[in-house]
């Protein structure tokens, strides 16, 4: 399979589809005479999918196309609304700004890679969105920043997803209190030191919120009003107490999920996801109560103290509770094979074939706020898209083309060994090839504990 | 990068006599010496080391001032090129307390003139740097690792570290750390250089930058243009807030955005009645002139990522921006092509690390080359000096590459053919190229841009020009990013950059054509003060090569640790052999995670456990 002749062509495809362009490049397309699997508006058999400037703009049988216009046939083959992870680290350059339990002025989105090949893989997956988010070291972490996997572009910013909601971490347990506490010698140490971090950042984004509008309204009287110390910090804080940014919290016990939504509800603030939640399933019904979402691994747990009980049904409980339940990554290889992950809820809850696959996709849409854009197959949608050669649910499925605003970022076709757009000229040895960096929640933070003992 | 760097090269760059001492004495008392400072951190111990060192040292004279007799100087017919792109004229350039005072043919010379007869000889105008640390002298204790350890680290009310802990402290100004007896002024005033834009060192702001005269005793002579631009790069606070580029780019918005409350503040404390007093903070207060746009940020950002980051943060804010020793420029120069933010571009590049140029260098040393003894597998390689006054060779022995497995499974591989490899080592090559074209491509596309010497050893200087020259780069581009364009840049092109009357007198005089094979600097002139190099014949440089490539004990790459409780840092000491004096570089890590050169130290954690 390796051709270096095939590696330059694909490398200037990709260049030359990569001019730094202020929009988001889009293509137009169209695939003819699927099966589409719209998660909303069920199955559609021999199906083609019209696509104009990266949007969807028709679907239906033997639709008229422009002419020239780019075709693929999709006969005896499965498509998908592209995959969104809801949770994951990958394209971002750093995950943690460790050095204090509230960062909540920080955002990824300032430190995306875009020459990742992490993208690439998980397109290879059919992954066309992903939430690449603050990790896990903060009770209150940085906001997150949703993007879509256009790899191929060299803007960072060109990959960041239009109108998504902005979301922030939070995280309870053990990973604020290892950081902070031990670590640093400061709040938080336990769970009832979580709290407190959070109560205190809400209570002083409250103040903060307080000291601008007294300012606004003395600024009518005296237009030389000296304006308040401006913070970010602070602000954000506000933000979220003003419905403005949803929630994306790391928990797993149940009596800390309590908690939080206890908190949340002193303070007005509604919109919530709980990542991991790995004993969601006992809570499910509060959470729907509250109208708290979830986001979960699908058969992960007891990899430390704190989520040492959980179970597979997991993501069945929560579906069957009314709760929005999406199943993420949180892993750069795991992203490659959400499908399959989802899955698993058929053997562990038997789930029907859209309520499996809306957990990764028209279900992360609403958590990540961009269900009106992506997450299903419909007119009007943006055109990323996921084709199997198979039922995306059966293990004999095989992603081969994936489709992002109209443009193929992934085709099983043409896919050279080597994907790289950026070359260390000094690398000693092809450091890709099987390497995969730690993108999991705690990534930054391993000096906050190399002083212990 | 950015630790100890200078702090070594300046107490490195010493001459020992070879001879008088033998091999094994000499390596051992060096790990005796090297291993306690090390680990123990124990900086006076250098200096102890280095009086050893000097005490057996031979000087080299390179370029003693010549004691000034007159302050008025002629060099009587040369060839003169008066800026970037003008053919040689036969002329005279007569300078006076430190001007140019005439130009021309068949001038008269002043009675009181100090002549050089340089009719064979070519004149240009001295190179400005327009952006480095040349004569900054820190002893680096807050080495962008914060406060980890035993201690109890310091917060604010915010709980946010203390300005100087957190490197933002940009209302420090270049004068404080300045040394006029600083190597570095010597080391390039004799590559060409006579004005340096000279940057303060720190982390995410370490503060304002200064134009600096290379020539004087004293800082006063020598500083110029005090405070001129304000300094900022993506270097975190290590073990304090801001640690990441998420940090630094947050403490950015905050910063400014508070700046521009302060000017508000202060205008209406100025001419309006009942406003409380505005209180003072040094950071905000710094940065006034930056967000009043009176000051340009220097912002440093060699990677292609950190020149995005810099600039999405210019798109943010507003503020004057210039990106500064840029590595990666190409890829985002449609963006630069627009003109709005100005381009200085760093003079290092990559080093070939392809197996071709590995064993072609295994091959020049030979089978009975010596350092079979040393660390390593030096593979010395004479480099023609093109600008300086010597031939220097360049061993470097790779101890590191030796111990690495990648490397050994390598040289496995080369047995058989793998495509695999094959193709990598292509990219590779095309990579490097990339690196090496650079200038020539961003030159081609009418970018206008300046070079700074901030990331370049003074030794690889004019070796990386002439690189970039067979690359593409035009030598009057050439010329003009080392004169007219950072003239213009820094707003000092009424007094310097061209041979002119009445311009400062700054002006190398070269053995031949600048940038051209064998041409090789014979006096610098800067303000006025006449500095002479001895310039080699090229016959006893080839006599010299067999001798020059004698590699010391010590030569190679060393990797260093140093552990203080809570903490370790690890990077490189390189030591080289020239003509038997000993020289070196130690290299440090960034601690920054989110920056590219912090590649290195994420890889490093590749094995700890992973979090969820």
């Amino acid at each position: 399979m390796i051709c270096s002749m095939k590696n330059i062509i694909c490398a200037l495809y990709l260049l030359s589809s990569t001019a730094m362009v202020a929009q988001a490049p889009s293509g137009d397309l169209i695939i003819r005479n699927g099966t589409v699997l719209t998660i909303t508006k069920g199955t559609l058999e021999e199906t083609d999918i019209l696509v104009q400037k990266g949007k969807i703009t028709g679907l239906g049988k033997n639709l008229k196309a422009p002419a020239g216009i780019k075709e693929i046939d999709a006969t005896g083959q499965y498509i998908m609304p592209g995959i969104i992870d809801a949770h994951s680290h990958i394209a971002i350059d750093a995950v943690n700004e460790a050095t204090h339990p509230v960062t909540s002025e920080v955002k990824v989105g300032d430190a995306i890679d875009p020459f990742d090949l992490s993208i690439y893989r998980a397109l290879a997956g059919g992954v066309t969105t992903s939430h690449a988010m603050h990790g896990s070291a903060n009770a209150i972490g940085g906001q997150c920043q949703t993007i879509k996997h256009r790899y191929g572009v060299l803007d960072p910013s060109a990959f960041k997803f239009e109108g998504a909601a902005r979301t922030i971490k939070f995280a309870l347990g053990e990973n604020p209190m290892r950081v902070h506490g031990e670590g640093r010698g400061v709040q938080p140490r336990t769970r009832m030191g979580v709290e407190r971090v959070i109560r205190d950042a809400f209570q002083q984004g409250l103040v903060y919120k307080e000291k601008w509008a007294a300012y606004e309204a003395e600024k009518k009287k005296n237009p030389n009003a000296p304006a308040p110390l401006y913070n970010e910090r602070n602000q954000t804080m506000a933000d979220i107490i003003d419905g403005k940014i949803i929630i994306q919290c790391h928990s797993y016990r149940a009596d800390e999920i309590l908690m939080l939504l206890r908190v949340l509800k002193d303070f007005g603030v509604k919109k919530i996801t709980f990542q991991h939640v790995n004993e969601g399933f006992k809570v499910a019904p509060e959470l729907a109560a509250f109208g708290a979402m979830a986001s979960v691994f699908s058969d992960w747990w007891a990899y430390k103290f704190e989520v040492y009980y959980s179970t597979a049904y997991n993501a069945t409980i929560l579906t069957r509770n009314g709760v929005v339940t999406s199943i993420n990554s949180d892993s750069g290889e795991l992203i490659r094979h959400l499908f399959h992950e989802a899955a698993k809820t058929q053997r562990y809850g038997d789930l029907s074939d859209e309520e499996a696959l809306a957990l990764i996709t028209i279900n992360p849409a609403r958590q990540l706020g961009i269900d009106t854009k992506v997450g299903s197959i419909e007119t009007g949608k943006d055109a990323d898209l996921a084709i199997f050669s198979g039922h995306p649910l059966s293990i004999y499925a095989i992603p081969q083309v994936t489709i992002v605003d109209g443009i193929v970022r992934f085709d099983k076709a043409h896919d050279p060994a080597d994907m790289r757009l950026y070359i260390d000229p000094q690398e000693s040895s092809p450091t890709y090839y099987g390497q995969e960096d730690v993108e999991g929640c705690m990534r930054d933070t391993e000096f906050m504990f190399s002083h212990r003992h | 990068m950015h630790t100890g760097k200078v702090l070594l090269r300046s107490y490195l760059s010493l001459s020992y006599t070879h001879h008088s001492l033998t091999t094994n004495s000499f390596s051992k008392l060096c790990l005796h010496h090297f291993k306690p400072f090390c680990s123990m951190r124990k900086i006076f111990l250098l200096p102890v080391f280095i009086l050893f060192l000097t005490g057996l040292a031979s000087a080299q004279p390179i370029d003693d001032d010549l004691p000034q007799i007159t302050g008025c100087l002629a060099l009587v017919n040369a060839r003169v090129v008066a800026s970037p792109g003008k053919a040689p004229v036969v002329s005279t350039v007569v300078m006076r307390d430190g001007l140019i005072t005439q130009l021309g043919p068949n001038l008269k010379i002043p009675a009181d003139a100090y002549r050089i007869a340089a009719d064979s000889l070519y004149v240009y105008p001295a190179f400005i740097d327009a952006f480095c640390s040349i004569g900054i002298n820190e002893p680096e204790n807050g080495d962008g690792q914060g406060n980890r350890g035993s201690q109890r680290p310091t917060f604010d009310a915010d709980g946010n570290p203390p300005l100087e802990e957190a490197g933002i402290t940009p209302y420090k100004s270049v004068r404080a750390t300045f040394d006029a007896k600083e190597k570095s002024i010597a080391d390039w005033r004799a590559q060409g250089f006579a004005i340096a834009h000279v940057v303060p060192k720190g982390k995410m702001l370490p503060g304002k930058g200064s134009i600096v005269v290379l020539s004087g005793k004293e800082a006063d002579q020598m500083l110029w243009k005090e405070d001129v631009s304000m300094f900022a790069q993506w270097t975190g606070a290590g073990g304090g807030y801001p640690s990441t580029v998420i940090g630094i780019m947050a403490k950015w918005r905050e910063l400014y955005h508070n700046a521009l409350q302060s000017v508000a503040h202060q205008s209406s404390y100025d001419n309006a009645t009942l406003i409380s007093r505005p209180k003072y903070n040094q950071a905000h207060e710094a940065l006034m002139p930056v967000v009043k746009k009176e000051m340009p940020v220097y912002f440093r950002a060699p990677k292609v990522k950190d020149i995005s980051r810099a600039m999405s943060l210019q798109k943010d804010l507003g503020m004057r921006m210039i990106i500064t020793d840029a590595e990666e420029a190409w890829y985002l120069k449609d963006q630069f092509k627009l003109g709005s933010i100005p381009l200085v571009l760093s003079l290092d590049l990559p080093e070939d690390k392809s197996e071709k140029k590995a064993q072609a260098e295994a091959k020049a040393k030979g089978p009975e080359g010596p350092g079979q003894d040393g660390p390593g597998q030096p593979g010395p390689k004479a480099v023609k000096d093109s600008l300086g006054a010597e031939v220097k060779a360049e061993a470097k022995a790779e101890a590191k590459e030796k111990d690495n497995d990648s490397t050994k499974t390598i040289a496995l591989d080369t047995v058989t053919f793998d495509p695999e490899k094959e193709a990598f080592e292509k990219k590779r090559a095309e990579s490097l190229k990339a690196y090496q074209e650079q200038a020539g491509v961003l030159a081609k596309d009418g970018i206008a841009f300046s070079f700074g010497t901030m990331s370049v050893k003074t030794g690889d200087f004019s070796k990386n020009i002439s690189t970039m020259i067979e690359n593409g780069l035009p030598t009057e581009t050439a010329l003009k990013a080392l004169t007219t364009q950072p003239a213009s840049l820094l707003g000092i092109e009424k007094y310097c950059g061209t041979v002119e009357v009445g311009k400062m007198a700054n002006v190398i005089v070269s053995t031949k054509p600048l940038f051209e094979k064998d041409a090789a600097i014979k006096y610098m002139v800067v303000e006025g003060n006449l500095y002479a190099y001895e310039v080699k014949e090229k016959k006893k440089v080839a006599a010299k090569k067999t001798e020059s490539t004698s590699s010391g004990p010590l030569d190679g790459i060393w990797d260093y640790v140093v552990e203080v409780p809570g903490e370790t840092q690890e990077g490189e000491l390189e030591f080289i052999t020239i003509d038997g004096e000993l020289t070196g570089t130690l290299t440090s890590e960034d601690n920054t995670t989110g920056n590219d050169r912090t590649g290195k130290h994420r890889h490093r954690w590749k094995n700890s456990h992973v979090y969820i």
